[in-house]
């Protein structure tokens, strides 16, 4: 089990981060904190994927005078990095904007606690 | 001649536009509307211009920035995504017409925003209609997610409650689909659609394409309010500006279950998600339970637009049944159905508009004798409810139609049952508004009156809407018998070939 | 058959359609707007005239309009049978346009532009379900009807008009849906389901499941508007409806739609060698002669005339059932003579009733005592549909009847033939005393006044109908020589009926049973006279001393049961229905915010899953 865990590090991590996000932003109460928790399930994803894209002993991809090699298997694999450049620019957008929306309904509501506000809804 | 460049026209002038719409709003507000509409029809027309290109020569490509794929962004339209992008943009070209009045009157001093935001969000939605890249589709997914997020935030106190909450489970549907993504990745090296089922059709045996596949489900079924996943629907449909839920109620899901479609089509091989991972099993049933919840709590539902919503619910599981079904014919009628609820769903949110903003009533109560006060409205409102039931020879009958015989040839007799069974259902809450449209007695006209959005500014006693209003909503209420009419043209020229 | 592409049977269908636009646009002027029915009508019949020479001679013109499924188009086609229905229905449109002119002024109806464009509607529709030439044209026009006269049940937009209203609509959408899953069914097995004379399943290999599958849904379908019992209750419930959506729907179009629906599917779709074969027809038959003999006995016990006409629709609508059900050449014409011959007769009496109603407003049978001095022309027609009903000679339901009952033994089930003549008996116990009382000497006789012209003169002429068409059912329309013609494509093997030795001896019963009858009448007019002459109330007292004990063996036993078995399926269809007019408070509310938890945890156990693909296999 943890020979398992341990050979399979990265993804075990995304996991746990994931499980931690996901729960977060169930129980808290605080609109604050689930946005929170959102960003760690989102980090997990990022992480995933960079850590998928990892290869041991290989250089960062840029082809320069004196690489180490030319061959693919020489390199860093660059994609996941470029994707997850969008990622992080999709995931501060989303951030940005739940981050409008609490200043707005702590505006409007005076709380960002969940139960109260349905609760002003409600009614 | 190679017309690839018309893949990238459609998403291109919403996506121009929607940046610059804001900017000149500043300037002239007035110019917000008819540059959207503009860029709106612009793309309409390079939709139906695509799918004439394609029934005539077959798939187009488009390869962004010149880089071929695999290793650029391919975008692609063969029949389907043109099919799609045909009903998305003609749609929602009459949406945004009919929704002008509304839009002035509910975000008035905020226009250039709001149509921003609705061009962001129709350019999101085509782009994944047309995208022919896995990560590509991720990024258009969120783009016309968040503009979504921010119409519904619009909607007053209990619309900005929903859009946070829409927001959170949004964002998670989209998480999860770009972990599937990433786990697809790591298995076949690339992202485009087309490698992807190349690479999978010779190997599909490792375990993370099986996640992968799950993970994407997931996603996409939240985007698509699969039961039970469908929590956040309800209440941004019914709290969102009317101008808005007009405009998402009838695209917004239909594009992800085509996301949905496009990973059984042209993504994960033959039968993989039937026999590997229980995908389309999974379809099946939580498609037949939404169905049968969708229509319940429709039935007890007091607000017309919360009731309409959870007839979405009910709607969108159909089309995960043709899914999960996966037969040409059943998947010809989920895709049927895409069009046919995009319409129909169009027309009942524009007429349950009009009656709001014409009156300040929302409530299925306060309908009554509506029939003789706004006969357009109401007659707009009872064609999208026959087609809704499945009353020949209004499309929704055909795609039910198609459904069941699908189920019949299958052998899956619940689906026939609980597709046919939905019919009833649904007279049982559409006739809730009928009868008191027309067999009631008129309510009294007050000011005020119990069940009126309290942010609604009614003007109580208005007779019918003004024509820029019903002409738009008249059409597509004429759509659901054109379209039921013609469906084989449909069927044979479009759909077929397309699966 | 013989196929010929024809556009007529088009222009049938798109005349009323035009009418109801015409009328619907010329809501403004009441008086041109009450035109459009009628001049309609008039062309409609003529349209539909014009094909009868062809069609008596064996050609079938058909109409192929669009293609609306894979492989299937919406095909009008005018065989002998669905000319019958279509002749019927245009003529029966004809009268009753002008007569609901008359009732809908005489009693001030509100919205009477929704009325005519429902009404003709409705005709169209009906149309559409006689000359359907395949089973997807059927359900389409079939359906439509349903929806087209919903709003003319729920028309005085009163709470007991709603929920009538809602009760058809759960009853016939239901039906409809059953009818659907059927056409679906045989859609996915390939068939052509184009109305074969003989049926079209005959020829195919089914399982002994999938026969019995269609048999069930196709037949459930078409019963409800067939109002076979115990699924008839929609139909005494809608006649809260102005009454001409009673004559011409609840007596002509939508019932009559029903059993015609039934006699396509027997003789067309089944076909009798199949049904025989499968034994199906047993429960046909069981279920309509069962309902034969009950519906006249609840019909005997209704004062209200037009909830007992309604009760006497569902028992006359079973002879039909029946007559196919027992699959066999003479009963099938008499099947479809009676969809005539009731069609006129019925229609008379609620034109009667109506204009009884328009006139006195009086709706109930006690209260027309002596009513027949006040309104001659209506009670004499009403008195003359009372006897034809009771299939005395020469009206025209005698002739049906014979070849019913004649047929029902021919095939050899003579227990039909004595429900038939059984049926005819208590057709006569209940519309006779209303005669009776309505001619009852008064020493005070009310003061003549019949009802607007519009309405007198429509009922009289198809009171005169059904005395000509008794005469000679062949008269102008060749009603016989089309449903001769319809059981000889059919059964083949019997051979034409006209030169047939059968028809000899069913001529030759309808002189027995004339004869019989005839003497019946006759003491029954004596013993009326006599008991003019005495006065007094003997022969009511005498009647109903032999009455009771018949009451207490047959009827109340029978009324338990089937108002037992009519609450079980009100409960099931209606319940749902009554849904619509649950007020919207009693649900408490906005439903309640469903927890975004729950969201989130059904994402994480989702989530779960994944994990444990991914790590175990």
């Amino acid at each position: 089990m943890i020979d398992e865990i341990a050979a399979r590090f990265p993804y075990w991590a995304t996991a746990v981060l994931i499980v931690i996000g996901l729960y977060g932003m169930i129980a808290k109460r605080s609109l604050v904190k689930k946005l929170i928790g959102m960003n760690i399930l989102q980090s997990a994803i990022i992480l995933f994927f960079v850590a998928g894209s990892l290869r041991e002993g290989a250089s960062v991809p840029i082809l320069f005078e004196g690489a180490p090699g030319a061959r693919a298997e020489d390199f860093v694999n660059p994609l996941p990095h470029v994707l997850m450049l969008t990622a992080i620019v999709v995931g501060v957008a989303i951030t940005g904007v739940a981050l409008a929306f609490l200043v707005r309904l702590r505006e409007e509501f005076g709380t960002l606690d969940e139960e109260s506000l349905l609760e002003q809804v409600r009614r | 001649m190679d017309m690839g460049y018309l893949a990238i026209l459609i998403p291109l002038p919403l996506l121009a536009m929607a940046l610059a719409v804001p900017v000149v709003a500043r300037v002239r507000s007035g110019a917000a509307f008819p540059l959207s509409l503009a860029a709106s029809v612009a793309s309409t027309a390079a939709s139906v211009l695509a799918l004439a290109a394609v029934l005539e020569g077959g798939p187009l490509s488009y390869a962004l920035g010149g880089w071929a794929p695999p290793v650029g962004i391919e975008y692609v339209v063969d029949h389907v995504a043109a099919f799609v992008a045909v009903v998305v943009t003609s749609v929602s070209t009459l949406v945004i017409i009919g929704t002008r009045r509304w839009a002035i009157r509910e975000v008035g001093d905020r226009l250039g925003p709001f149509y921003g935001l609705v061009l962001l969000l129709l350019a999101g939605l085509s782009g994944m209609v047309v995208t022919g890249d896995l990560f590509n589709l991720f990024v258009f997914l969120e783009i016309s997610s968040l503009a979504a997020y921010a119409l519904v935030f619009m909607g007053g106190r209990a619309g900005m409650v929903a859009g946070f909450r829409y927001l959170m489970l949004g964002t998670i549907g989209g998480a999860l689909y770009l972990l599937g993504v990433g786990y697809l990745y790591f298995a076949t090296g690339t992202l485009n659609m087309a490698d992807v089922a190349r690479i999978l059709e010779a190997d599909s045996s490792g375990r993370a394409v099986a996640a992968g596949a799950v993970l994407i489900f997931t996603g996409l079924g939240i985007k698509m309010a699969l039961v039970p996943l469908h929590l956040w629907l309800p209440d941004a449909y019914t709290y969102a500006p009317s101008s808005v839920n007009t405009l998402i109620a009838p695209v917004m899901t239909k594009v992800g279950a085509y996301a949905m479609l496009r990973m059984f089509l042209s993504v994960f091989p033959d039968g993989y998600l039937r026999d590997a991972v229980p995908v389309a099993d999974a379809l099946l049933v939580l498609g037949l339970a939404g169905i049968v919840l969708g229509s319940v709590a429709a039935m007890v539902q007091t607000d017309i637009r919360r009731m309409l919503a959870y007839s979405s619910v009910a709607n969108l599981a159909m089309i995960a049944v043709g899914l999960g079904i996966g037969t040409p014919l059943a998947l010809v009628a989920a895709l049927l159905h895409i069009m046919n609820h995009a319409v129909m769903k169009a027309a009942l949110f524009s007429s349950a508009a009009s009656v709001r903003l014409a009156t300040g009533f929302s409530a299925v109560g306060d309908v009554a004798g509506l029939g003789r006060r706004m006969p357009l409205t109401m007659a707009a409102f009872t064609l999208g409810a026959v087609s809704m039931i499945g009353i020949p020879p209004t499309a929704g009958f055909f795609s039910k139609w198609y459904m069941a015989q699908a189920g019949v040839a299958e052998g899956q007799w619940l689906v026939v049952v609980v597709v046919l069974g939905s019919s009833l259902m649904t007279a049982v809450y559409m006739f809730r508004v009928l009868e008191r449209a027309y067999l009631h007695p008129q309510a009294p006209v007050v000011a005020g009156v119990a069940g009126a959005a309290p942010d609604a500014p009614g003007v109580p006693g208005a007779a019918e809407s003004p024509a820029d209003v019903v002409w738009p909503m008249m059409v597509l209420a004429a759509a659901t018998v054109v379209l039921g009419v013609a469906n084989v043209v449909i069927v044979t020229h479009v759909l077929e070939p397309g699966v | 058959m013989d196929v010929h592409a024809s556009a007529v049977p088009a222009y049938a269908l798109a005349i009323p359609v035009a009418v109801a636009l015409a009328v619907a646009v010329s809501g403004r002027w009441p008086r041109l707007r009450d035109l459009w029915p009628v001049a309609g009508a008039a062309v409609l019949l003529v349209t539909v005239f014009s094909m009868l020479g062809r069609v008596t001679e064996g050609e079938v013109p058909t109409a192929t309009l669009i293609e609306v499924s894979l492989g299937t188009s919406i095909v009008l086609s005018a065989d002998a049978a669905g000319m019958i229905f279509a002749l019927l229905a245009s003529m029966l449109w004809l009268v009753s346009s002008v007569y609901s002119i008359g009732y809908l002024r005489a009693l001030g109806e509100a919205s009477q532009t929704r009325f005519h464009t429902a009404f003709s509607l409705s005709i169209a529709a009906t149309i559409g379900v006689a000359l359907a030439g395949n089973l997807l044209t059927f359900v389409l026009f079939y359906e439509l009807l349903t929806l087209v006269t919903y709003p003319l049940v729920a028309h005085r937009e009163t709470e007991e008009a709603r929920r009538a209203g809602r009760k058809y609509l759960a009853y016939t959408l239901s039906a409809g849906i059953v009818l659907i899953g059927g056409a679906v069914w045989v859609q996915a097995l390939g068939i052509d389901a184009t109305f074969t004379a003989g049926g079209f399943l005959g020829g195919a290999d089914l399982g002994n499941a999938t026969r019995w599958g269609l048999f069930a849904l196709l037949a459930l379908g078409v019963s409800v508007k067939a109002a076979v019992m115990p699924l008839h209750s929609w139909l005494p419930s809608a006649m809260v409806a102005p009454t001409p959506v009673s004559a011409l729907l609840h007596a002509v179009a939508v019932v009559k739609a029903g059993v015609f629906g039934m006699v396509r599917v027997v003789a067309f779709v089944f076909g009798p060698a199949l049904l025989a074969d499968m034994g199906a027809w047993i429960v046909l038959a069981v279920a309509s002669g069962t309902t034969m003999i009950v519906a006249s006995v609840l019909a005997l016990r209704h004062d209200n005339l037009k909830r007992r006409l309604a009760y006497s629709t569902i028992g006359h609508l079973s002879y039909i059932v029946l007559g196919a059900a027992v699959l066999g050449p003479i009963a099938l014409t008499g099947a479809l003579l009676h969809i005539v011959g009731h069609g006129l007769t019925k229609i008379t009496l609620f034109f009667c009733a109506g204009a009884i109603h328009a006139r006195t407003h009086k709706e109930n049978v006690s209260e027309m005592d002596g009513i027949g001095w006040q309104m001659p022309l209506t009670m004499g027609a009403f008195a003359i549909a009372s006897l034809s009903m009771a299939g005395i000679p020469p009206f025209v339901i005698f002739v049906s009847k014979s070849y019913l009952a004649w047929g029902a033994a021919d095939a050899g089930l003579g227990v039909f033939m004595v429900i038939y003549l059984a049926s005819g008996v208590l057709s006569a116990a209940y519309l006779l005393p209303v005669v009776l009382r309505a001619f009852r000497p008064a020493r005070v006789r009310p003061r003549y006044g019949e009802a607007d012209l519009r309405m007198v003169v429509p009922l009289m002429l198809t009171a005169a109908g059904a005395l000509a068409w008794g005469i000679e059912p062949d008269l102008l329309f060749g009603f016989r020589e089309l449903a001769e013609n319809v059981a000889h494509a059919v059964f083949p093997a019997a051979g034409p009926l006209v030169e047939n030795e059968t028809a000899e001896q069913v001529h030759a019963l309808e002189r027995l049973v004339a004869g019989g009858i005839g003497i019946l009448t006759a003491a029954g007019i004596g013993a009326w006279l006599l008991h003019d002459r005495l006065g007094g109330d003997a022969v009511p007292a005498l009647g109903r001393r032999a009455a009771a004990p018949a009451r207490l063996l047959v009827q109340a036993p029978l009324e338990a049961v089937f108002t037992t078995a009519q609450r079980a399926t009100d409960a099931v269809a209606g319940r749902v229905m009554a849904l619509v007019s649950r007020p919207p408070e009693a649900w408490g509310g906005v439903a309640g915010r469903p927890p975004l938890g729950v969201a989130l945890a059904a994402v994480l156990l989702t989530f779960g899953v994944v994990l444990v693909i991914a790590a175990v296999r």
